[in-house]
Order: structure tokens, then sequence, then C-alpha cells
């Protein structure tokens, strides 16, 4: 009988993977392994819907019981995958060997943190965050990003003194230049939040959180939102290509791995050198690696990023790169308003707050190749005022 | 015959409904995902169900 193929990991990647692979009309075999207790589950949902305060307590399942049987293929929950040997085509996992004959990696990551701080990455941890809500009058949050941001917001709810600390000067300094990275802080400000940029944590102990700028505070709570590194380390050894830096796996734009019978998608990938880490590219990448790995005809992988957030009550939208030659912010009421992007010649990204018309059309036009004129043209931006 | 429902007060523009079924669903200039035929046509309730759950906010539903 043939082992047929594996899939390590129940996030997002890891359900796409078996999507794609079954989409082609492949019949083998399909193994899904997660070491989590639970179903594979939604991650996006735990940082917004499930820490309000009268928000969902399950898991958000992505798909239930019935949608796996009619898929065909098994799930094993509670199982760690803590080895590699491609030769072979077998994983090793702490409920013993399971043999592949084709094998999606989407172990996704594992997120940063400090001492005394709790994560907001897996469901435990948004129950973890929303105990510590139900009870907080004051909270620290560390990262002024996404997550940071989305924690802020579900405790601002609540009216919840909350100081944000970043080291960086500006929010989202790697995904975002500096107007966005300005109007970001906007946002921030807006929602009530104290916000410390370019500011770290240089000590702990019994009076307090001492920040870098002096001040000593005493949160009843300490949440980490300062990204994720890759979850491969049980991959170390076993022959793949990992990222030097951030130990991600090399893959290609089909990806594949170095070593055959092996693909890689989601924050476990580095598709040409480039991390996605974000849900849509987790998820795309899932679909290709899936039908990929049980199909003779490579499809390539190419998207254009997208992540969404809701910041104190506002939407924001971040498309394609955000960080270019040049930013333009078209101004709305308030905070919001759209940052449109240039990099060379054509429109590369854009951040919108509270504009979800100006997002879509931004994707469209990003998708399509569109010049940075004819983006400016598209937004009736006058090129003179643009320049 | 099933039929499909869009949620605008979920709906975020994201667009992987149209990048999978674009004769189906187009993001408006609005933000907000139309549904450009209500019910799948014969052959293509496959298509339409994956375009369905490929929301990641679950703004998209087939009824029936």
């Amino acid at each position: 009988m043939s082992a047929g193929l594996l899939v390590v990991g129940g996030s997002i990647a890891g359900v796409r993977a078996v999507e794609g692979a079954r989409s082609t009309g492949y019949d083998g075999p399909i193994t899904l392994i997660t070491a989590e207790p639970h179903l594979p589950y939604d991650r996006p949902p735990l940082s917004k819907d499930l820490l309000a305060i009268d928000g969902p307590m399950d898991p958000p399942s992505l798909r239930d019981e019935e949608a796996w049987a009619e898929l065909d293929a098994t799930v094993r929950t509670g199982v760690t995958a803590t080895g590699l040997d491609p030769a072979a085509r077998v994983v090793h996992t702490d409920a013993g060997d399971i043999r592949y004959d084709a094998l999606v990696i989407a172990t996704g990551g594992a997120a940063r943190t400090l001492p005394g701080a709790i994560t907001m990455r897996s469901y435990a941890d948004a129950v973890a965050v929303r105990t510590a809500l139900d009870s907080a009058q004051s909270l620290l949050v560390l990262g002024a990003g996404f997550i940071g941001a989305e924690v802020a917001t579900a405790a601002r709810t609540r009216d919840i003194s909350v100081t944000v600390v970043d080291a960086a000067p500006l929010p989202l300094g790697r995904a975002v230049g500096p107007v966005g990275g300005q109007a970001l802080t906007d946002v921030h400000l807006d929602g009530g939040v104290d916000l410390r940029l370019g500011t770290s944590v240089v000590g702990s102990g019994p009076d307090g959180i001492e920040l870098s700028d002096g001040t000593v505070l005493r949160p009843d709570a300490v949440v980490a939102g300062i990204g994720a590194i890759p979850a491969t380390g049980w991959l170390l050894g076993s022959g793949l290509a990992l990222d030097e830096l951030c130990g991600a796996v090399l893959v290609d734009t089909t990806l594949a791995s170095s070593v055959p019978g092996v693909w890689v998608a989601g924050d476990a990938a580095a598709v040409d050198g480039e991390l996605g880490q974000h849900w849509v590219a987790a998820a795309d990448q899932g679909r290709v690696a899936g039908i990929n790995a049980v199909s003779p005809e490579a499809q390539q992988w190419s998207g254009v990023a997208f992540a969404w957030s809701h910041w104190y009550g506002h939407r924001i939208q971040y498309v394609g790169e955000c960080v270019g030659d040049q930013e333009l912010l078209i101004p709305a009421d308030g905070v919001s308003g759209l940052v449109l992007v240039r990099d060379g010649e054509h429109l590369s990204g854009a951040l919108a707050i509270d504009r979800p018309g100006d997002a879509a059309k931004a994707r469209r036009l990003i998708a399509s190749g569109a010049t940075w004129d004819a983006a400016l043209e598209a937004y009736s931006v006058v090129a003179s005022s643009a320049s | 015959v099933s039929h499909i429902e869009a949620d605008h007060g979920l709906c975020e523009g994201i667009g992987m409904c149209e990048t999978t079924a674009d004769t189906y669903f187009q993001v408006g200039d609005d933000g907000f995902v139309q549904v450009l035929q209500d019910s799948p046509a014969a052959g293509d309730e496959k298509l339409v169900k994956s375009a369905v759950e490929a929301c990641p906010v679950f703004a998209l539903k087939l009824l029936g």
C-alpha cells in the first residue's frame, strides 16, 4: 500500500494543502498531523473575535469532522513531528514514525517571547490573553504591529489602560515606510493608548518593568506581539536547506524544497528568500504545495500580499509591498486615508485605513502590473502634486 | 439549487473569492464582494464551493 501524502501542521497552509491535493483528483491516502489537541483552526480570529468580552470561546475550526471525511483525509491531533529522514521518506514523531510518498511541511512559526510576557499565536495563547484581560486594569503591550494593536484594541474596549512599547521608531517598521508608519502611529494615538516608540524593556523586578526611557511600569499583564520565528527546529540535520538567519526552509516558486518529495508552505517557508508571514500567502502556498506534491505538472506560486486588521475601530488593510521608493498619502477624515507606494515605475503597495474600496482597487492595480502614473490616475491624483 | 450569500458585515474585501472564481465574485469599488450570479451553474458547484471556503473571514455561504 502506498504511504501517500503526509501534511505536517494544522493551520491554514496545511488544510489548503490537503484540499489542493484532492482538487487534482489524487485519490491516495492523505494524513495530516498537528501538534495541538484541536482540529485545524484559523488564527486571525484568535487576536480579534476571541479576545472580545462576549466573543466565542471555542477554537475557530477551519473544517468540521464531516468536511474531513468528505476530503477522505486522516487528521491526527496531538502528534508532534520531531525529525525528518528524506532519503527513507519518514517523518519521526512523538507517536512513532510515519512514512510518506510526498510531504508538505506547514509547521508555521513560533511567537518570539520575553520573560513574563504572554504570547499571542495559538488558541491556548488567546485563552491566556483573554483571561488576563478579564481581570486586568492595566496592560503593557510589547510591539506596535498587528498583534500588539489587536490586543491593545481588545483591552481598550474593556477600558483597560494600555501602554504600547516598540523598539522601532514607527509601527511595522520593516513592512511599511515612514509615511505609512506615521499614519499607523496616528491610529494608535487616536485609540487612546500610551504609545512609546523607540523604547524597549531594559529590566524587570519586584518594583516593576523598567523601560529605556526611564519609566517604571507595574502593569497587571504583559503581552508580547514581537513577531514569530519559523518552527523548523525539527528539521535541523535533515538535509533540508534552511535560511541561515531565520531558519525558514528555502523553497522555489513551486514550493519545492532542496530535497525530492518535500514541499513547504506558509510561515515555515522562504519562497525565493522571502517570508510570507500572512494568512493569504499561507493559504495560497498551501494549496499550490498540495497540488505539486501529488501532481506531475508543477504550478508556480505568486501572490499579492494582503493583510487586514481592526485597530481601535479602524479598518487596516495592507496590500502588496509597502516599502518602496516613494510614498504618497491621500488623507481622508481623521486618521483615515490611503498610502500608495511606488517601486521603480510601478505601484507596489498600498496601506488603507478605513478605505476598503481603495484597497480593493490597489489589489487589482498591483496584480495587473499597473504603472505609478496609471495608479495615480485611477485614484484621481494630479501627478504634479505627487512628485 | 444552492444559493450564494455574502455578508457585508464580515467582508474585508480580501478578494480570495474573486481569485478563485471571478465569474461569480468581484470586490467592488466600495470594498465589498459583489455576487455576480446567485447560484452555481451546472458543473460549477465545486468551483463555487472552493471560492466560498477560500474566504478567510467566513463572509460567504452556500445555502441549500
